[in-house]
């Protein structure tokens, strides 16, 4: 096929690209799964106490709706639980990412262009792509087969809960090859590939949620299907390297058909003047972010819609209570503890767009002119700190939908949460100006590391008095929880000093 | 307001002894640049002389680690953004955000910038035939050249910075530019071009200071320049001369037989000489700008990047 001539050439290019990488996300995601996985399984040592956990867990609605239901009280059954709903997202965002990286953005930063030249087919970049990360998603899957057996599952449920964890990273791979070649730009076809994952989790957990079978209508049921350490049921991986194959075939069928840098839809001519609300960097960065902010909004609100939907079956259910925070019970209140990490990564990801503007020479651009460099530097700071709070106030809207009655009272708490977004955009914005270069990777490591420290207190390795270092454990925890008034206050107080520094660096930086 | 400058200096850029390194890459060392006000100054230089890290100094966006720099009478680093209302840029590498249109982008740069002069927007658009309704994303680099170059020559501006303006433009809209540059010369304005392209400095500057490794290592007229590079003079004599090496300003001197290739920059003394030794041919070759350039970069030291 002529399309495919060169992948060999392009898998060596890539391999080499993504050496560090790809290695790292892969292989991290595995050893976090493992961890996960080692953490409750130390957490629930006795068989006696495993039985009242599954127990507990299978009838909790919100429990089955985030992670799903306990189906072996087995060490590898609670471990392959623990660790399921983390595998989907972590290894899914790894494909995403190493799929993207290598054919859309690729193409449009011009690298393809350069190769096009050479006996490259069209289809290759695509082809190597995805084989990189197929390998990946494998070696992620064998240590996490390995760890399983360490842990002490049984050798062939510790090979299919592996296989579990390949599929989500093939599948996810594969929606994101399609959705690449469909969309002009790397961060269209990325925000629509998790918006699928993120799809397929949720339609799982309401089918989880509310009970009674597999309802094979999310491929990420056919996964759970397989049900390792339980019934090691290994067909349902046929449907799967089924949809695998179809997706990467129709992959592969676009982009040995489709233009050089295009996507499905043409460009539409632009207005040939600026509306007036067009005036200075502020306004160019809403300008700018505002595709993100639409989606990332629509998201919530379709998500926090589903999830208030469900809701209302789950509540009637066995409570379940967060670990170390006082927030009350119910989905809700979980989701809502939630909701703000989601904001945080959408007001992040807005903040350090300010990166992309120096090292693209757009802030030239804007810096030659009489702009003052405050007003540029937190310019995506502020859509940042938007954004964050557009996606809890919908948010809290798509839950009020669900749950008219309640529907002030939902916004209300999800906004509240406001502070804890905007420490992380304002922690953000610092780096920015601080470690410019390393900003982006710092900036999501302390974001997990905060993530994490649920999980830490979950496994009693710290206790829980830890949280009161949290921003989301300091925000009000309504409607059940306290207010935390005094805490929310120390929250922005804190975010006052880290832009006080941020400007003060920001004066005194190069611009480079 | 035009043309009224801070401070007591007259001149529009002012850097004395500016020096700036990354690390350990010394990207400028003791740069010194003075531009009177009018003309079309020249900063001609190999990539990675420093030119661009001498232009973002200028614009503010570096702070120089030693020396003065002085751009409109006041310090780019510390002075107010106000200051750079009186300017224009043109980077070398243009970036525009993808899914802006191009009259968007003109808009915008302009209210930025809060001062623009609109017919003249609109002949120029014409003038590089630039499609305005375009989406940034889709422009060619020639294009999103004329963007920016739109929107410096548009804007109202004492002093226009032009950092290789030229790199993507076709010769159709390379002479469109000149003649951008040579109205902003007849209007007064101030021009910093900074090229690579000898022609397009040779033809439309005054001035020409030439960056090496960091450094400035010469400034004045081409003419001044000229005098610095040698002239080759080549000649047929009847009888051969004898020490032309050691005439004063002779640099080469190449001989066959009664053929003569001399390299000097004193034309007048070897002159003196030829004229008693029977001059049968004779060819006088100025230099070049292009010889002027090897002429600093023959024995260049290693150059540091931009």
């Amino acid at each position: 096929m002529n399309a495919m001539r060169g992948t060999r050439l392009m898998l060596g290019l890539v391999l080499r690209r993504e050496r560090i990488h790809a290695t790292a996300w892969y292989g991290l995601a595995g050893l976090v799964l493992v961890g996960v996985a080692a953490g409750i399984a130390a957490t629930y040592p006795t068989e006696a106490a495993r039985q009242q956990l599954a127990a507990s867990v299978n009838s909790s609605g919100q429990e089955l709706f985030l992670i799903g239901p306990i189906f072996s009280a087995s060490l590898g059954g609670i471990g392959l639980w623990r660790m399921t709903g983390v595998a989907a997202l972590v290894v899914s965002l790894a494909s995403i990412f190493t799929v993207m990286r290598n054919t859309r953005a690729t193409e449009e930063s011009g690298t393809t262009e350069l190769l096009s030249a050479a006996r490259i087919g069209r289809g290759a970049p695509l082809a190597a792509a995805m084989v990189v990360a197929a390998v990946g998603s494998a070696f992620c899957g064998v240590i996490v087969g390995i760890g399983f057996i360490a842990i002490g599952g049984s050798p062939f449920g510790s090979l299919l809960a592996g296989a579990q964890v390949i599929s989500f990273g093939l599948l996810a791979a594969t929606i994101a090859a399609l959705t690449g070649q469909m969309l002009r730009t790397a961060r269209a076809g990325t925000g629509i590939a998790v918006a699928v994952v993120g799809g397929f989790y949720l339609l799982r957990g309401a089918a989880d949620a509310h009970g009674g079978g597999i309802s094979w209508v999310s491929p990420f049921e056919w996964i759970a299907a397989i049900r390792p350490f339980a019934e090691d049921n290994a067909l349902p991986l046929l449907p799967v390297l089924v949809l695998v194959t179809a997706l990467s075939g129709a992959g592969l069928f676009i982009a040995g058909r489709r233009d050089f840098g295009a996507g499905l839809m043409h460009d539409r001519l632009g207005p040939a003047h600026a509306s007036n609300a067009l005036r200075g960097p502020v306004t160019l960065a809403l300008k700018i972010s505002r595709p993100t902010i639409v989606s990332w909004s629509l998201g919530a609100l379709l998500v926090a819609f589903l999830i208030g939907a469900v809701s209302a079956v789950v509540d009637k259910q066995a409570p379940l209570k967060l670990s170390g925070i006082e927030g009350g019970q119910g989905l809700i209140t979980v989701v809502l503890y939630l909701v703000p990490i989601i904001a945080a990564v959408c007001g992040m990801q807005t903040t350090l767009r300010l990166r992309g503007e120096v090292t693209s020479g757009r802030a030239e651009a804007v810096l030659s002119r009489p702009v003052d460099r405050g007003r540029w530097g937190f310019a995506y700071a502020i859509s940042g700190a938007l954004a964050g709070f557009i996606v809890l106030f919908t948010f809290g809207v798509g839950l009020g939908l669900a749950r008219p009655s309640e529907m002030l009272t939902l916004i209300v708490a999800s906004v509240a949460k406001a502070p804890a977004v905007w420490f992380f955009v304002a922690v953000t914005a610092l780096l920015l100006c601080a470690l410019p270069r390393a900003a982006g990777g710092i900036a999501y490591a302390l974001l997990a590391a905060f993530v994490s420290l649920e999980l830490l207190v979950e496994f009693r390795i710290v206790p829980p008095q830890v949280l009161y270092a949290s921003p989301f454990a300091l925000a009000p925890q309504l409607p059940d929880g306290p207010l935390n008034a005094q805490w929310a206050i120390l929250v922005l107080a804190g975010i006052a000093a880290l832009i006080m520094a941020a400007s003060r660096v920001l004066r005194q930086m190069d611009i480079r | 307001m035009k043309f009224v400058y801070y401070g007591t200096m007259n001149n529009v850029i002012e850097m004395r002894g500016v020096k700036k390194s990354f690390g350990r890459v010394h990207a400028l060392v003791g740069l010194d640049l003075q531009l009177a006000q009018g003309g079309v100054h020249g900063l001609l230089g190999p990539n990675g002389a420093g030119k661009s890290t001498a232009i973002r100094v200028l614009l503010g966006m570096l702070r120089a680690d030693a020396g003065e720099v002085k751009i409109l009478g006041v310090d780019p680093w510390s002075a107010p953004a106000q200051a750079r209302s009186r300017l224009a840029y043109v980077p070398g590498d243009v970036a525009l955000w993808p899914n802006l249109s191009g009259g968007e982008t003109l808009d915008i740069l302009a209210r930025m910038h809060g001062g623009e002069n609109l017919s003249k927007r609109k002949s120029l658009i014409e003038a590089f035939e630039l499609d305005p309704t375009r989406r940034s994303r889709t422009y060619s680099k020639g294009n999103r050249q004329k963007v920016a170059l739109v929107s410096a020559f548009s804007a109202t501006a004492e002093l226009l910075i032009l950092d290789e303006p030229t790199s993507g433009l076709d010769p159709l809209m390379e002479a469109v530019f000149k003649q951008c540059v040579a109205d902003a010369r007849r209007d007064g304005q101030t021009v910093l071009l900074s090229s690579h392209i000898l022609s397009e400095v040779e033809q439309l500057c005054d001035r020409v200071s030439i960056v090496r490794a960091g450094q400035v290592v010469d400034t004045g007229s081409l003419a001044d320049l000229r005098g610095h590079a040698a002239t080759i003079v080549t000649a047929t004599v009847t009888h051969v001369p004898r020490g032309l090496e050691d005439v004063p300003g002779v640099q080469r001197v190449d001989m066959d037989g009664r053929h003569l290739q001399i390299s000097t920059t004193a034309v007048d003394s070897v002159m003196e000489v030829l004229v008693t030794h029977g001059i049968e041919t004779l060819a006088v070759a100025p230099p070049t700008l292009e010889d002027l350039f090897l002429h600093y970069y023959s024995n260049a030291t290693k150059a540091v990047s931009a």
